[in-house]
């Protein structure tokens, strides 16, 4: 009886192990990275041509035409404002 | 506020307008919604011109515009699909590890899978030139934490990534 009764105090004990454990990993998802370790720093010509790949993708959009909705709004903008006397 | 004011203000934002249409398409995703997002933020700044000081950083103070629009705008959208947890928008993503065994996706595919918080750092740092510590500022995080996540975003697209296509082409 004594026996069982310690056989069962370490298999809790142990679980109560495992479980102090596992809450020192968050599952937060606003936590998660934080705790986790920084990935290994990539090659810089890795990093250079992830970099160049970023600026080519970037300015693909950058250099795309302006849609006249812009344009028009600003200019409706100036005309309110000149309107309602704020830009005198 | 002036009127020279107002015309010198309209030229910056005109002159700024692409910048501002591709990192909200960074954050947006599809083109017809960033440009609302950037209507949105020249609505914004318009009102607000008057607390904007004359010889800062005209473009960050539009990208934090942009971005805190944006947020706003995505925090609605989660509640009004009764989502307060995230749990559904967390179900449209794509796991990362599903990512990282993807076998040849190109760059801009890989970019769009990355975190939004990744996307915007590697954009402010790597694409409009921002310091960590102005992306920092704008992003309403520590320095350390941008720098993570410059390099967590990297880490993530190398991943993602075929070894080709990111080793550079005279070494191939």
């Amino acid at each position: 009886m004594l026996s069982c009764r310690l056989f069962f105090y370490v298999v809790w004990s142990q679980a109560n192990d495992v479980g102090r454990g596992m809450k020192k990993v968050s599952d937060n998802q606003k936590d998660w990275g934080d705790g986790m370790p920084e990935p290994v720093e990539l090659p810089v010509e890795v990093q250079e041509r992830l970099g160049a790949q970023l600026k080519e993708t970037y300015a693909n959009v950058v250099s795309e035409p302006l849609p006249e909705r812009f344009t028009l709004l600003l200019d409706e903008l100036i005309r309110k404002s000149a309107k309602l006397g704020d830009g005198q | 506020m002036s009127a020279d004011r107002d015309h010198q203000l309209q030229a910056d934002l005109t002159r700024l307008l692409p910048n501002l249409r591709a990192f909200a398409r960074s954050l947006a995703g599809s083109a017809d919604r960033a440009d609302d997002l950037v209507q949105e933020t020249l609505v914004k700044a318009w009102q607000h011109r008057d607390s904007f000081a004359v010889g800062s950083n005209l473009k960050a103070w539009l990208f934090t515009i942009l971005r805190n629009t944006f947020l706003s705008l995505e925090r609605k959208k989660r509640f009004e699909v009764h989502d307060p947890d995230g749990v559904h928008a967390s179900r449209i993503s794509v796991p990362a590890s599903q990512v990282a065994h993807m076998d040849a996706i190109d760059f801009s595919e890989a970019f769009a899978r990355l975190a939004p918080d990744h996307r915007e750092a590697l954009i402010l740092i790597g694409a409009e030139g921002f310091s960590y510590e102005e992306a920092a500022l704008m992003c309403g995080c520590a320095v350390g934490t941008m720098k993570s996540r410059v390099n967590r975003a990297r880490a993530k697209l190398a991943c993602s990534l075929e070894p080709e296509a990111i080793i550079s082409d005279d070494a191939a």
